[in-house]
């Protein structure tokens, strides 16, 4: 069975004039890493709002492990939703409670959604924390005190605390130094070869996606115009939009006036 | 057709000149901390020269002292010379002439730089009518050549629109507009496309190499991201804790990064990024 499905999802804003998403369908298999790739008003964070339920959608059915998301948001639902998925956003400088220390962000967690209470709840802290290998002196902690890369690392392992089975992040490494980067994407693929736990990886850099995903979803104003495994996609992408998106990372003897022109001219094809 | 390695020796005029740059700053508890240590960087007309690092590198903090905006506090010592002006201990005559025609700087996020009441024709043109006196209508039409020379689509309507109206991308566009606006022949750009889309930023990119060219603007791109300094920079500079630890056209940067730092920026792309690699234990950034 698989994690999360979702059929004909449609998603409008101002009275019907700005379509976000349109007419999306997917489906991830437990354990599975897939990445969702668009520039601004490509409607890929829309899609990320409306599978946690921020958002509802007009039309479509999402399908949690075998349940209908029903429309209604009780208490109920929302904590069985939360159980099972988490998000990761951008700017885990606005996530977090600015102040609530580390260990006091990650114990809510475990208390709101397990039974574990003292030496237990503290040891399922410590695991947690361990997992993304936070230092013992940023536990105690406010965000403030942290550098952003540990910022983001306390924002996973929020997350992960809950001990969902699939983990949504949106930007999750956009706003970090390369290098910083890089270690949450080492450490992405590592707690997913640990935990089991399916990612479904939100950003505007097919790049980015390339290294902890196993397939692609590209999104161009609302819609999926090409889906397929990421090595494909990435070495022989079919759509003309991929192929945009693709040319313009920068390389060297890159040619950005070419691309600019080439997005012109596949704009003007789709208006 | 690639801007990569040109402009390296062309005995243009130098517009930026840096040669042993040290900062001094000092902390409440009185603990000095040197952030910059002896940095030396030229930039020619007509030129694109990369500075690379990651925060706290002292890559930015280079950027400001070229235009005399280190911090009140600080001690340097060393040369800054932009356009033949010597910056450092210089009047404040001809730092406000540095600041208002020769040099010019843009952001990362240019929405924490306009002011959100004032609309986009009346921020490209303030310099012009404030600095230099010119008539309303002289401005206006400076104002709508600068707009189209960025590669807005109707300048006419986009100088009555207040900054909300605009993308990130279209207001990166305006900015830049409004620094060109008292015809510097310095652009210091301080991450200036890191908050863009990649296709955004490949537009911005085109645009600033076209400009470039056009006006033999000398450019100083500030980056974290050495795929984008290669892609776009006739040299390169790479910082690490206040220092330059290598320097070079973008192909010899690419093709043989000497410095142990340099093959440590290239393993973190995400071109690159091995994630099943052994980690080797990573200091906690």
């Amino acid at each position: 069975m698989s994690i999360l499905t979702v059929e004909s999802l449609s998603k409008s804003y101002d009275h019907g004039r700005v379509h976000a998403v349109r007419d999306v369908g997917f489906s991830l298999e437990p354990g599975a890493a897939m990445g969702i790739v668009g520039e601004s008003g490509s409607g890929k964070t829309t899609l990320s709002r409306l599978i946690v339920g921020m958002e509802q959608p007009d039309a479509g059915r999402i399908v949690l492990e075998g349940t209908e998301l029903g429309r209604a948001t009780t208490r109920r639902s929302r904590s069985l939703r939360a159980s099972v998925m988490q998000m990761v956003f951008q700017d885990p400088y606005q996530s977090l409670d600015p102040r609530q220390t580390t260990d006091g962000a990650i114990g809510e967690i475990i208390a709101l959604h397990t039974p574990l209470r003292g030496a237990k709840l503290a040891a399922r802290r410590a695991e947690v924390l361990d997992q993304v290998d936070l230092p013992a002196r940023a536990r105690t902690a406010l965000p403030r005190e942290l550098s952003g890369g540990q910022r983001q690392r306390v924002a996973i392992a929020r997350a992960l605390a809950a001990s969902p089975k699939l983990l949504i992040l949106d930007e999750a490494t956009s706003a970090l130094d390369v290098s910083v980067q890089a270690q949450i994407l080492r450490l992405l693929a590592r707690i997913r070869r640990e935990t089991g736990v399916a990612i479904l990886f939100v950003s505007h850099d097919l790049e980015v996606v390339r290294s902890v995903t196993d397939e692609i979803l590209v999104m161009f104003r609302g819609a999926v115009v090409e889906r397929g495994p990421t090595h494909r996609i990435l070495t022989r992408p079919e759509h003309a939009y991929t192929r945009l998106l693709l040319s313009s990372v920068p390389r060297l003897g890159w040619d950005p006036e070419q691309v600019a022109r080439d997005r012109r001219e596949f704009l003007r094809l789709s208006a | 057709m690639s801007a990569t390695g040109q402009g390296v020796d062309t005995g243009a005029a130098r517009a930026l000149r840096i040669d042993g740059l040290t900062m001094d700053v000092a902390g409440r508890d009185g603990e000095v901390t040197r952030i910059l240590d002896g940095v030396s960087l030229d930039c020619h007309q007509g030129e694109i020269v990369g500075l690379v690092g990651e925060s706290g590198s002292g890559k930015s903090m280079t950027l400001r002292a070229a235009v005399a905006l280190q911090p009140a506090k600080a001690t340097v010592a060393g040369e800054v010379v932009v356009a033949g002006r010597q910056l450092i201990g210089a009047d404040a005559r001809t730092i406000l002439e540095v600041r208002r025609s020769l040099a010019a700087m843009i952001f990362q996020d240019p929405r924490a730089n306009v002011n959100p009441y004032q609309t986009i024709g009346t921020f490209v043109g303030e310099g012009l009518r404030v600095n230099q006196g010119w008539s309303r209508p002289r401005v206006r039409a400076k104002v709508l050549q600068l707009l189209d020379e960025v590669g807005l689509p109707d300048p006419g309507t986009v100088v009555r629109r207040h900054p909300f109206e605009l993308s990130g991308g279209m207001l990166q566009r305006v900015m830049i507009a409004a620094a060109l606006a008292q015809e510097p022949q310095l652009l210091l750009a301080d991450e200036a496309t890191t908050a863009l889309d990649v296709t955004t930023q490949a537009e911005i990119m085109g645009m600033l190499r076209r400009l470039r060219a056009e006006r033999g603007l000398a450019i100083v791109f500030v980056t974290h991201d050495l795929d984008l300094a290669i892609s776009s920079c006739d040299r390169i500079f790479v910082m690490q804790h206040g220092c330059i630890v290598e320097e070079g056209t973008a192909r010899e940067i690419f093709e043989h990064p000497r410095h142990p730092y340099t093959r440590r920026l290239f393993d973190a792309m995400p071109s690159r990024i091995d994630v099943d690699a052994p980690a080797e234990k990573e200091a906690i950034a």
